[in-house]
């Protein structure tokens, strides 16, 4: 009896356990919109465009082409959009209503450049990358652009020079491969993969932002952040991997913010960011992450492998660190050199993090006892190599014979972790995500991600990164 | 004789000197001044002889001779232009004091109106006259007046006029003026009375340090408009008049050598301009062509380094006239400038966007050093033919040429980034002017008058790959830090403006109701064709390549471009028609009152063609309109050296041609872009009222008041743009604006020595109610909002001053002459952020030069700029202190007055010093 009263608490235990761990699976139904306004595939595209590009079809864009004010333009899974231009001159998609590039896990949409390959080994020469070099536009969103809605999308070779006609959108000819500009505008990136770019891959000067388990590869040639957020930029940047960014994964600024608009707050979370900042020329930034300008926010649980400078604070022009948190981030070096920059000093990179007795390594264990906040410090050799992460596939620690910007593209690599990895179960969960942005299969984010007990983005419990 | 040389150079009248005296044994003096007997000016310099004694007439026209014997004596006076007169005097005893004026008579046929006068002298009495007798407001620099003083260029002898205060070039140049408060966008340039259309890359108004001051018989400045003068001089207008055809042989030459106290600690850096290709690739190969590196050569970023270069001047006059009534007359002058400039700056960049409650921040700390070579070419030539009595055509034809060679270093210390990017810059500008005008005035009757004006001229500037790299270094350099080689870029850009007018005036003088009444009438039809071009080619560093020497540095193209040029909003087209047409009449209401009104009507059609692609809003477009202006002046002569003036008159400013583009350049630290979807041109009424006396000689006393109330101004302010990272420089109407001051000149001479002042105060006011404020609001965030501000106009100072020392000794041909000028604070760069716009700190500079003669035809001159070394100061209206009481804030070198104010810029130009000769026939 005893026996079986055991059994059937421990049942409970089990059943109680079990509900409070696994959500419902459900399979329903999803109502069919019939599409407006098919787009036709057999000529190429340019000009104003509104209307619904049909799922699996592949449509070449060979001039500029504009979702204008009020038109809504919806992509549809498969879909693969090849912005050709004519004779050498790039091409993009200006936006000033609203887009919808709505790919799912099994059939994603491409917007690509035809006829390029990528080149996934490591240590591929930068310099003739054709990543780098920009071969079409991009995604630029007006001020006018009311909402961009990008899930399960590869982005791949953007960042091309910019038309006169756009640059009215960016206000400069600094080319982005996605650009919006809207502080009363919602931009959603989900799911999706964006490879290679000239400058920054995602710049935003204000918007509600919802940037959840995407993939940033190889971006930005001699800069440019996986994501630049300027100018009263609000929302949650999460689950992300950033991989080879020429200089950060996120930056957040809250420069040029519109009059009455409230500054940049983003909260930076369970992202994974590996060997950032080694293209960026100027030599006293990049990296992993920045809060710079006014900028508050959060950054908790970020797995920072081998970046050149840990999170940022940046002193002059000072963050708005009344209202900035952070800690719970983990941190892996390969050399003294890199280890040495954790925590990034005022001299070198102008920046005034504080030591967070919650991040991996404590700072308490390689920081001299004299050391005061912004100080230059050079880390124990006991530091190095400390603190695998356990990437499943990875080339961490990283392999003789290769640089560390020679890291750039996931490759072959798997950077789920293995069960015994440190970062299991080390995260902060007592947070929220800001949630910006409404939740909507088609107009908002379908999950938004609450903080995960894994460090980065790659979660035990199968959410998180997806890919 | 010593004075003789004066009247052998002008062979104008010889007079035998008669000589009477009587044997008698007491001494006596014989007194008084000689003068001018049209309007009581003393001339000064002329030779009066008595007995065989000779002396010449002091500054403030009096003479005197001391010793005589009791007797009869015959005075003997006698100056260029004037006929000579002797007078009978009589000392009744040795103790006998004979005061004795004299009057001479003006040969020269006595001038009617400034814009049409062929015979005004080029001496300082004659300019008084100038100013007493023209219709418009205007204050007048002799050539004689020029000569003596410490400027080479019209640019920096503008600063003597009453009211004028100037505005500097980066390399401490002197280039534009700001009359009474109202920037060089409100002020038109005149050759010859005649508009000349501008080099500028972007704007209307002349540089005015093409011009070398010596090409000039006077430089006229007027401060009010009569209907027959073009509307668009809200501030005023600068009138250039040439020399002109003299009467007789006339040569002259100067050479001058000097050089500038900023060398040799600092070095003049050289480049050589060879390769320096003239025409862009795309030019030379075709617009679609790729560049490639090899047309990109960097011979041209190697520095020469020079410890002592000298500058130096050379003039040369020569003019006669010819023809057995002497109906031709010629004068050509030329000049050569070749001055070299050092300039040390040290600039703190302000953030684009200040920190909390608006306390400034510094993201760059700059030291930039110029090394600057301009060479100066300035032509002009006169010729004309006087037909008969009653028919005259002449020709004349300015040229100027300006080759600025630019050095610029700067060291640019990142806050951000804790890095330093050293940038070289190799800049080769030339700029050039031709303006041919051929001009006829025709006597129809005995009381009409017709004269007119073709005018072709061009102005053009060209900057031919103008080439400037970055390398960059850690202020710290850590095992992960290089000298690091960044981008470098190379800038085609040219314009030309092709300006063809004509003027026709008629004039007709008869009486109304038995009064004399001059009634005229006229207009003009200008067609202006402008053109701007504009190409660049942007190169990265190869990855990670560390630099050493810009001969070994490994670029790539710009990966956006590679190789293709960088065509964009700043090549244009822009035409201009203007149509004008004018009537007015002057009454003499009675001997003493004269009324001058009028109205004129100008037309303005204006179309430009951009590059821009056509989805690109104002990409092209036509603007028309029209304005009346009215104007009427009052003349009162109280006595015959006292007037009263009042005038009031309507005048325009047109925007510049580049601020009407929806484009332009990126700029030193911001975007450039025009706006003609909203700018406006600028309308205003002037009130003025000047109070004159001219008394004995060159002494006179002008006071006078004026008003401005000026709808839709423009400035250039820096503009936050919704959403767009960085801040855009642009021109901005910003409602309404008043202007209002005081002036006062005064001139005294006693004897050898002279005094020469003036001073204006000026008072403007704008508000503009959008500028931005950020705090922190109740829920702790950081948020902005829109206030207001109340300002003086940008560039507008309260207090303008100027005095002159001068000394001036005919006996021994000495003349000395120091120069102070003060410049009030005023607003250099308009913030859109409260309370921090750029305010230029106030200078004093002193300037002195000399002339001595030598010999007959020799004297040696001087001219020593800048001898206190008065440096270029910005700063922000706002506390040092509290700025570094905020977070993040980094410590400023310069700063002197931490309680109020945080120093940005300084600027240090030096002493030059040029010593030459000059030879005169």
């Amino acid at each position: 009896m005893k026996q079986k009263f055991t059994y059937l608490i421990a049942l409970l235990a089990i059943g109680f356990a079990s509900c409070s761990k696994t959500e419902e699976t459900k399979d329903l139904w999803q109502a069919v919109i019939v599409p407006a306004s098919p787009i036709s595939e057999s000529a190429p595209l340019s000009g104003a465009i509104k209307g619904t590009m049909l799922a699996g079809k592949t449509y070449t864009v060979s001039g500029d082409i504009f979702v204008n004010t009020g038109d809504t333009l919806i992509i549809q899974p498969g879909v693969t959009v090849n912005f050709t231009g004519t004779g050498g001159v790039p091409v993009g998609i200006g936006v000033k209503g609203t887009l919808l590039s709505l790919g799912t896990k099994e059939a994603p949409i491409n917007l690509t450049y035809p006829g390029v390959t990528r080149t996934d080994q490591l240590g591929a020469n930068p310099d003739t990358d054709p990543a780098l070099k920009g071969k079409w536009t991009g995604v630029i969103g007006a001020t006018t652009c009311p909402l961009i809605v990008i899930k399960w999308t590869h982005v791949d070779f953007g960042g091309a020079a910019i038309s006169s006609a756009m640059k009215s959108f960016t206000g400069g000819s600094s080319p982005y491969s996605v650009y919006f500009a809207n502080p009363d505008g919602s931009f959603i990136l989900e799911d999706s993969w964006i490879y290679g770019s000239t400058d920054d891959p995602f710049r935003i000067n204000g918007g509600k932002i919802h940037i959840m388990r995407n993939t940033f590869e190889k971006c930005g040639y001699t800069g440019g952040e996986a994501m630049n957020a300027k100018a009263g930029t609000i929302g949650d940047f999460a689950y992300n991997l950033c991989i080879g960014m020429a200089t950060n994964g996120p930056k957040v600024s809250n420069i040029n913010v519109a009059v009455g608009k409230p500054g940049s707050n983003v909260r930076i979370y369970n992202n994974t960011m590996i060997n950032c900042g080694y293209r960026r020329s100027a030599a006293g930034r990049g990296g992993s992450i920045n809060f710079e300008e006014g900028a508050g926010g959060m950054a908790y649980n970020n797995l920072i492998v081998n970046c050149k400078f840990g999170l940022r604070v940046v002193n002059s022009p000072i963050a708005d660190t009344a209202n900035l948190k952070y800690g719970y981030n983990f941190y892996y070096a390969d050399s003294i050199s890199v280890a040495s920059q954790f925590i990034p000093s005022l001299s070198v990179s102008t920046a005034i993090s504080k030591p967070m007795e919650t991040d991996i390594p404590k700072p308490s264990t390689y920081l001299p006892s004299n050391w005061t906040i912004g100080a230059v410090y050079t880390a124990p050799a006991s530091v190095v190599g400390a603190n695998n992460p356990q990437f499943i596939n990875a080339p961490v620690p990283l392999p003789a014979g290769l640089m560390l910007r020679d890291i750039a593209v996931v490759g072959t690599s798997n950077y789920a972790l293995k069960p015994n990895s440190p970062c299991i179960g080390a995260g902060f969960i007592g947070f929220t995500p800001r949630a910006d942005v409404i939740v909507d299969l088609r107009l908002g984010a379908t999950e938004i991600t609450p903080p995960g007990k894994d460090i980065g983005c790659y979660q035990s419990n199968g959410r998180g990164n997806q890919h | 004789m010593i004075g003789n040389f004066l009247t052998q150079k002008f062979k104008c009248v010889i007079l035998p000197i008669l000589l009477l005296f009587t044997i008698n044994s007491f001494a006596g003096d014989i007194k008084g001044r000689v003068v001018d007997a049209s309007n009581g000016e003393p001339l000064v310099g002329a030779t009066i002889s008595v007995n065989k004694t000779s002396l010449l007439v002091k500054l403030d026209g009096s003479y005197h001779f001391k010793g005589l014997n009791a007797g009869n004596y015959t005075i003997t006076v006698s100056y260029a232009g004037y006929k000579s007169e002797t007078k009978e005097v009589t000392l009744n005893s040795a103790t006998d004091v004979k005061n004795v004026d004299i009057n001479l008579v003006p040969t020269a046929s006595s001038l009617t109106s400034v814009t049409v006068s062929s015979n005004g002298k080029d001496n300082d009495k004659s300019v008084r006259r100038l100013e007493k007798i023209a219709d418009p407001i205007i204050n007048v620099l002799s050539s004689k007046n020029i000569q003596l003083l410490p400027d080479i260029t019209v640019a920096n002898a503008l600063q003597r006029v009453s009211g004028v205060t100037i505005e500097k070039s980066n390399s401490g140049e002197a280039r534009y003026p700001i009359i009474r408060g109202m920037e060089k966008r409100y002020i038109n340039t005149l050759v010859n009375g005649i508009k000349i259309p501008s080099p500028d890359n972007k704007n209307r108004f002349i540089p005015l340090d093409l011009f070398p001051s010596e090409l000039l018989e006077r430089l006229e400045v007027g401060k009010s408009l009569t209907p027959s003068m073009e509307g668009d001089a809200i501030g005023g207008t600068i009138n250039l008049v040439m020399k002109d055809a003299p009467n007789q042989l006339l040569l002259q030459a100067n050479a001058s050598a000097g050089f500038n106290t900023s060398f040799p600690d600092q070095k003049f850096s050289k480049f050589d301009n060879s390769t320096m290709a003239y025409s862009s690739p795309a030019q030379r190969m075709g617009s679609t062509y790729v560049a490639n590196l090899n047309d990109l050569p960097v011979a041209h970023l190697n520095y020469t380094e020079l410890s002592n270069p000298v500058n130096s001047t050379m003039g040369l006059t020569v003019g006669n006239r010819f023809g057995k009534a002497k109906q031709f007359g010629f004068v050509v002058s030329g000049s050569f400038q070749n001055i070299y400039r050092g300039t040390t700056s040290n600039f703190f960049l302000p953030n684009s966007q200040p920190g909390l409650n608006n306390i400034p921040l510094f993201s760059d700390l700059q030291l930039r050093k110029y090394s600057v070579q301009s060479q100066r070419k300035g032509l002009n030539a006169k010729f004309d033919y006087h037909i008969n009595k009653n028919n005259k055509i002449s020709l004349f034809n300015t040229y100027v040429l300006l080759d600025d060679y630019t050095t610029r270093f700067i060291w640019d210390t990142v806050a951000l980034n804790s890095v330093v990017d050293n940038s070289q810059r190799s800049q080769w500008t030339f700029q050039s002017i031709n303006s041919t005008t051929l001009q006829g005035e025709h006597k129809l009757s005995s009381t009409d008058k017709i004269d007119w004006s073709l005018v072709n001229s061009i102005a053009k500037s060209k900057t031919p790959d103008q080439t400037t790299f970055t390398h960059q270094y850690a202020i710290v350099a850590t095992s992960l830090t290089a000298d690091k080689l960044q981008s470098m870029s190379r800038i085609w850009t040219s314009n030309r403006d092709k300006d063809q007018s004509a003027y026709f005036n008629y004039t007709k003088n008869t009486s109304v109701f038995n009064r004399d009444f001059e009634l005229k009438l006229g207009g003009l039809y200008r067609d202006k064709n402008r053109d701007n071009y504009y190409i660049s080619y942007g190169l990265k560093p190869l990855l990670g390549s560390t630099y050493s020497t810009i001969n070994t540095a490994q670029f790539l193209f710009n990966p956006l471009s590679d190789g293709a040029p960088g065509l964009n909003g700043n090549n244009y087209t822009f035409e201009e028609k203007i149509t004008a047409g004018y009537l007015q009449g002057k009454w003499n209401l009675s001997s003493k009152l004269e009324l001058l009104g009028g109205i004129r009507a100008e037309n303005t059609n204006q179309h430009y063609e951009t590059l821009l692609t056509k989805d690109v809003q104002a990409k092209s477009g036509t603007i028309k309109y029209t304005d009346l202006l009215p104007s009427a002046q009052f003349k009162y002569a109280l006595t015959a050296n006292q007037n009263i003036r009042f005038a009031y008159y309507r005048a325009i400013a047109r925007p510049g041609f580049s601020e009407l583009i929806p484009d332009g350049a990126d700029g030193e630290f911001f975007k450039e872009v025009g706006d003609p979807v909203n700018l406006k041109h600028t309308v205003a009424d002037n009130l003025d009222l000047r109070y004159e006396l001219y008394s004995k000689g060159s002494d006179q006393l002008l006071l006078g008041g004026f008003y401005k109330d000026i709808q839709n101004p423009i400035e250039i302010s820096a503009v936050k743009p919704q959403n767009i990272n960085s801040l855009y420089l642009q021109p901005v109407n910003i409602g309404k604006a008043t202007n209002y001051g005081f002036e006062a000149v005064a001139s005294k001479f006693i004897g050898s020595f002279g005094i020469s002042a003036n001073y204006t105060f000026t008072n403007s006011s704008i508000t503009n109610d959008s500028l931005i404020l950020s705090y922190r609001n109740t829920a702790g965030q950081i948020v902005s909002k829109r206030v207001s501000e109340t300002r003086p106009l940008q560039g507008q100072s309260n207090h303008v001053g100027n005095v002159s020392f001068i000394y001036k000794n005919p006996k021994i041909g000495f003349d000395f002459q120091t120069a102070v000028v003060y410049t009030g604070e005023r607003i250099s760069f308009v913030s859109p952020y409260a309370g921090l716009n750029y305010w230029q700190s106030p200078t004093t500079t002193l300037d002195i030069s000399f002339e001595k003669r030598f010999g007959k035809h020799f004297s040696f001159y001087g001219k020593i700029n800048n001898l206190t070394d008065a440096p270029m100061e910005l700063s922000l209206h706002q506390s040092y202190n509290n700025y570094m009481a905020g977070s993040g804030a980094r410590a400023l070198a310069l700063q002197t007055d931490a309680a109020n104010r945080i120093i940005i810029q300084k600027d240090y130009y030096r002493t030059t010093y040029l010593f030459g000769i000059r030879y005169k026939l």
